[in-house]
């Protein structure tokens, strides 16, 4: 059975707005925001003193004044206020990890906003719903804002007790009982239809209900119901009584593997997070070895016990390279950034959830032998088993990876790999290493001998071993047309050339470059291997041609040969 | 078929024996203090005249001398621009050492330089190799040390610069705990470069190589200048062994891609015997 709290903010608006006035009015001091309208400036929203003062939402402004002339007026914010709430939002997760704004709740209505909360299975974290809900209650309250809740099965019955009922909780197959004395607008109808049932007599969900789901005639009338006043009404009711169900679409895709601790003493000491985090993940490693999966990376929040309402919880994101589910090997990953959290006063309320999850196979720790599995593949569609690289296929090898990783950055931890270009510096393509290859341009051709190195890369073209990242501008001394150089000076030294090699012409491919190299006609890079007396090899190249008239072509040192 | 009795618990049931699997014992621990990282074997280079002075084998394999395989080695670039040198004879050696292992070769590296093409040409391929960029020393040292500690691994190579005795000692500790061989390439390009890879700089390297760049010898029947490295390659220091220096350089004819070959044989195939020819005269020569 699911549980829903439907959060009910009524004045949300003039709440923020008096949090941001320094020094803030008094609560039962009378204060609206204000927006223009159509030329003139109209209430947007009011506080409950302005309210109990007969200032309402979408009256002019200088009426609101002429009535009471102390109010407080400040400019509405609709912008901030959705930001505030999707922060709102985001704090509520200390709860549950499936929270919502409340999308039936369209803004600039005057009624305030709301948040929707998917406590399934949660409460008892808190010692049950009553006191989850006194909880929330309580802290938003703390911070200066108005709220009411009610928990009930399904989001219609909740979204009319908190904002019509006197009944905070409502047990499980209870709503019918509890929905029965409230007016029409707690079923979410609309102005209009309200006031046409009105008009027929209709005050009470319950009045409604009897008429929709009455037995003998009931189906009739129901029929006759949606004839007159559309689908709306049923399918409201329904919902209010869950009896259709309706989802709730969380703010964050939530994870099937999660775990969460809330605790009475705040936990600040490294030791008590470490064991707090090592609970958590031996709670996370038995749901992903009951659904047959490991975790590809997986998100640590916490939320202080100082941390306002609006501040989001501090988050740790680690990686793995394979799908993993060992205890052990998680904390691993996450440990060396702990200290990245801080904790100030303690942490309330910690949780786990994995955000990729993937098949975890036990065979993987055997795949991959001879480290070229993935490269000497006959086609490239051929991906190894198991989809993995097979060099870090090796599960310690797999765990050292994901540990250089979460301290240094994945993108830090690379593979180099050949890909098909003649243009030496677009010739290696780095991927990180824990990503799983299997793209066609990693696959070099099919003759690559199963040993160590050699073949990936074309090897009747000798490539240096250092490659300076931006090739440098060397002066040389050659002779014309397309001789290599008999000394160049590079970095205020001059070198002889005593032998050298080439040239070997390079294109940029013309189909690669994009809006980078918008040139229909790049310029040809003739390579020079060239040696000094003191056999020290350069890789230099000549970018362009000689023409007549034309600009001499430059030079460029671009390598250093092993 | 009976298990053959321990070697310990045969001296001690035969006292004639005794004296002899006594020195044998002894001969070991010497061995062990004098030549650290042997104890899981020893990869000969495959050129004659180099392996003559690394240290020997244990003694179930004896009569081969080669690199210690858990051990931190260190190969210093001779200058500036010997670094495409210096880095090309470390490759060769990761990939010597990795041979008959499987597992990544992983190259610690803080400069943007490291060009796979070249390594591969030197025997460590796509297949095998994963770089770590390192932002800091800090970190270059810390990421050496933990994959040194994995078996799983290969062989680990770091350009670190500036390195105290502790610091290598640590990383030596490291490589012997995990049984991985370790590579220092120290390319001393930091600021202030000026000596900063001074021969005499204490370390705890079991074998130090200083790397130069060599001529190649032009005896005219070269049909290309560049089909492989020749280098100047001096062993400054190695524990249980000797100190040498050698030309190292490729035979004529070859394609680079046989450059791995060269020094760097593949198991399955028997080395040409006369793939690499120690040219000068050793230095300090030997025999």
């Amino acid at each position: 059975m699911r549980r829903i709290l439907s959060l009910w903010l009524p004045t949300f608006a003039t709440d923020r707005a008096r949090r941001g006035l320094v020094p803030p009015p008094a609560a039962d001091a009378p204060l609206l925001t204000r927006m223009p309208d159509h030329g003139r400036l109209t209430v947007a929203a009011v506080n409950a003193a302005a309210r109990a003062r007969r200032l309402l939402p979408g009256m002019g402004l200088a009426d609101a004044r002429a009535l009471e002339p102390q109010v407080t007026v400040v400019d509405a914010d609709p912008e901030g206020d959705a930001a505030a709430l999707e922060r709102l939002a985001d704090w509520a997760r200390r709860y549950t990890p499936w929270t919502a704004v409340d999308p039936s709740d369209p803004p600039g209505l005057g009624n305030g906003p709301g948040l929707l909360l998917d406590i399934t299975g949660c409460a008892h974290l808190l010692g049950g719903e009553h006191p989850l809900l006194l909880d929330l209650e309580g802290r938003l309250a703390k911070a200066g804002i108005e709220a009411r809740a009610a928990i009930a099965d399904g989001i219609g019955a909740a979204w009319a007790l908190a904002r019509f009922g006197a009944q905070l909780v409502v047990p499980p197959g209870g709503a019918a009982e509890a929905l029965a004395d409230l007016p029409l607008p707690a079923l979410r109808l609309g102005p209009e239809l309200v006031a046409s049932l009105r008009r027929v007599g209709l005050r009470r969900v319950g009045e409604l209900m009897r008429l929709g789901h009455g037995t003998g005639k009931g189906g009739r009338n129901r029929a006759a119901l949606a004839a007159r006043y559309g689908a709306q009404v049923s399918l409201r009711l329904d919902q209010a009584l869950g009896w259709v169900d309706e989802p709730l679409s969380p703010r964050r895709p939530p994870s099937r593997h999660t775990a969460r601790l809330t605790v009475v003493d705040p936990i600040s000491t490294p030791e008590g997070l470490a064991r707090a985090v090592r609970h958590l993940l031996g709670q996370v490693a038995a749901s992903l070895t009951a659904a047959g999966e490991g975790a590809r990376s997986l998100e640590l929040e916490a939320w202080r016990i100082d941390a306002g309402h609006d501040a989001p919880p501090q988050v740790l994101t680690v990686g793995a390279s394979r799908p993993n589910r060992d205890p052990a090997h998680l904390w691993r990953l996450l440990e060396p950034r702990m200290d990245q959290l801080e904790p100030g006063p303690g942490f309330e309320v910690m949780a786990i959830s994995v955000t990729h999850a993937a098949p975890f196979e036990d065979g993987q720790a055997v795949l991959g032998g001879d480290g070229l599995g993935d490269l000497a593949g006959p086609a490239p569609g051929a991906a190894a088993p198991g989809g993995g690289n097979p060099v870090i296929a090796d599960p310690p090898v797999a765990e050292l990876v994901d540990r250089l990783g979460a301290r240094l950055g994945q993108d830090r931890i690379l593979r180099l790999l050949p890909r098909q270009s003649w243009i030496p510096e677009r010739a290696v393509r780095a991927v990180p290493a824990e990503a799983q290859d299997n793209s066609p341009s990693g696959a070099p051709p099919a003759s690559a001998p199963p040993s160590l190195g050699g073949g990936a890369w074309p090897a009747d073209r000798p490539r240096p071993i250092r490659l300076l990242p931006r090739p440098e501008a060397v002066e040389v001394v050659a002779p014309i047309p397309d001789d290599p150089p008999l000394l160049f000076r590079w970095r205020d030294q001059t070198y002889r050339v005593g032998r050298a090699e080439g040239p070997e012409r390079l294109l940029p491919e013309w189909w690669e470059g994009g809006e980078r190299r918008p040139d229909p006609n790049p310029e040809p890079r003739d390579y020079y291997r060239v040696e000094d007396g003191e056999g020290r090899r350069f890789w230099l190249y000549r970018l362009g041609l000689y023409r007549d008239g034309g600009p001499p072509p430059r030079w460029f040192l671009h390598g250093f040969f092993g | 078929m009976p298990a053959e009795p321990f070697p310990i618990s045969e001296t001690q049931d035969k006292a004639p024996l005794d004296r002899r699997h006594l020195l044998a014992v002894l001969r070991e621990q010497v061995r062990a203090v004098e030549a650290p990282g042997t104890r899981r074997g020893v990869v000969p280079l495959g050129v004659p005249a180099v392996d003559a002075h690394l240290p020997a084998a244990g003694p179930g394999e004896s009569g081969v001398n080669g690199l210690p395989r858990a051990a931190l080695h260190e190969v210093a670039a001779a200058g500036d621009l010997d670094a495409g040198a210096a880095t090309a004879f470390t490759a060769l050696l990761a990939a010597r050492l990795a041979e008959q292992v499987r597992g990544p070769i992983l190259w610690m590296t803080r400069a943007p330089d490291l060009y796979a093409p070249g390594l591969d040409a030197q025997g460590v391929g796509p297949g095998r190799l994963v770089v770590v960029h390192a932002a800091s020393e800090v970190d270059l040292l810390w990421a050496m040390e933990e994959a040194l500690r994995c078996p799983r691994v290969g062989a680990v190579v770091g350009e670190a610069g500036g390195l105290d005795l502790t610091a290598s000692r640590r990383l030596h500790l490291a490589a012997e705990a995990g049984g991985v061989p370790g590579l220092l390439l120290r390319l001393g390009r930091a600021k202030g470069a000026k000596g900063a890879v001074k021969s005499t700089q204490a370390s705890a390297a079991v074998t130090r190589w200083q790397v130069s760049t060599a001529p190649i010898q032009d005896d005219g029947s070269a049909a290309s200048a560049f089909t492989g490295p020749a280098w100047r390659v001096e062993l400054l220091r190695c524990r249980g062994g000797r100190p040498g220096a050698w030309t190292l350089y490729e035979r004529e004819g070859r394609r680079l891609e046989a450059a791995g070959t060269m020094a760097v044989t593949a198991p399955e195939t028997p080395p040409p015997s006369a793939a690499v020819v120690p040219f000068a005269p050793s230095l300090r020569a030997v025999g």
